[in-house]
């Protein structure tokens, strides 16, 4: 019993110092950045990384509920990126906080089509109350970036009316408010429907990105 | 003994609130204490390692946990595919997984190749990693001795 109960406890100090290691070294050696994308279920969080790890268009679009988190290392340009796919489901809050907590970039996605529904209003309050605190006391944070999907399925999306009309609205500017201000956010509107869609929201995406680094 | 802690989860199939989450089969309904475990699950799948990657398919290993994430016969409300999640101890009961699997499916009325799940539990082995982390702190150690000594 206290031979086990010995080697039970050395084995967690042990597993504790090699975790301390671990965190060290990509601390102080490692130069990868992490992104993280929040945003509820169904925005396209999963389709833009199997886009960025080079998917085709039906590999991409082919997703599955992703019921909690994953991380997935891509490197971009020159960057090396450990990128964050969170469930979209509330239930992954607590999830979404730790990584909002150590993240360097973060992406939170909404559906355009919807965001003057009842649903999708609620929704991004409760998000934006998740995360606020954590974006505002965070030493990591380099930019956040807004960015509204499906924009191919709203009505008048050919129309500059129509995005003035969001950025207008009384939830976008909840969500800047909440995601750090103007000075920190980087907002963009797109789809993510075809390859070339993609590369309109991920290229103004690296770009920001480079131009922090 | 060790105390089981099986979980069950699945996300509503309408991804509005209504997912579902069973501990060692029992339903758990208090939203903070869900999203505690759903953070104790995505522990395995950010720190640990992938062992399979089938489209859906994905196992994940950490430490002495692991967390299946399982294809069903179900989509979601925008077309996509519904899995589910199991989360345990690699030394918890297989058989208690097994029965505890069967109710969680009737509640959520989806279905699943058990078959392949059974085959996948009882091949399910402990995370190396840690072992060659044991390997690194060892000769660090023995490093740090060295030079006290020297």
């Amino acid at each position: 019993m206290l031979l086990t109960t010995g080697y039970t406890m050395i084995r967690a100090f042990v597993s504790g110092f090699a975790d301390g290691v671990t965190k060290a070294y990509k601390t102080f050696f490692s130069n990868k950045k992490k992104l993280t994308i929040l945003g509820e279920s169904g925005v396209g969080k999963t389709t833009f990384i199997k886009y960025l790890k080079g998917k085709t268009e039906k590999e991409a679009l082919e997703t599955t509920q992703t019921i909690n988190s994953e991380k997935e290392s891509i490197k971009i340009d020159k960057v090396s990126f450990d990128i964050v796919d969170m469930g979209g489901s509330k239930t992954n809050y607590k999830s979404w906080v730790k990584q909002v907590k150590d993240t360097d970039y973060l992406l939170y996605f909404f559906n355009i089509s919807s965001i003057f529904k009842k649903d999708t209003d609620y929704r991004i309050k409760d998000d934006m109350k998740q995360i606020n605190e954590y974006i505002y006391n965070s030493k990591n944070i380099k930019k956040v970036f807004i960015i509204g999907t499906h924009c191919d399925k709203a009505k008048d999306c050919d129309n500059d009316q129509f995005y003035q009309k969001i950025i207008d609205s009384k939830i976008y500017k909840i969500m800047l408010a909440n995601l750090g201000g103007s000075d920190m956010v980087c907002t963009i509107f797109g789809s993510l429907n075809s390859t070339k869609n993609f590369n309109k929201i991920s290229d103004t995406v690296i770009k920001v990105i480079n131009d922090e680094e | 003994m060790m105390r089981s802690n099986i979980i069950f989860f699945a996300q509503d199939l309408n991804n509005k609130d209504n997912d579902i989450l069973m501990q060692n089969n029992v339903t758990v309904d208090n939203m903070n204490k869900i999203q505690e475990l759903m953070e104790l699950t995505s522990q395995v799948s950010l720190k640990g390692k992938k062992v399979i990657d089938d489209k859906i398919l994905k196992v994940f290993i950490y430490k002495d946990n692991f967390l299946i994430i399982i294809p069903t016969n179900s989509k979601d409300s925008s077309g996509r595919e519904a899995p589910i999640l199991l989360y345990s101890n690699i030394n918890d009961d297989k058989e208690l997984i097994l029965k505890y699997l069967d109710n969680f499916l009737q509640i959520i009325d989806r279905q699943i190749d058990k078959k392949a799940l059974k085959n996948i539990l009882y091949n399910v082995k402990k995370d190396n990693i840690l072992n060659i982390k044991y390997i690194i702190v060892g000769v660090l150690v023995a490093i740090m001795l060295y030079l006290i000594a020297t």
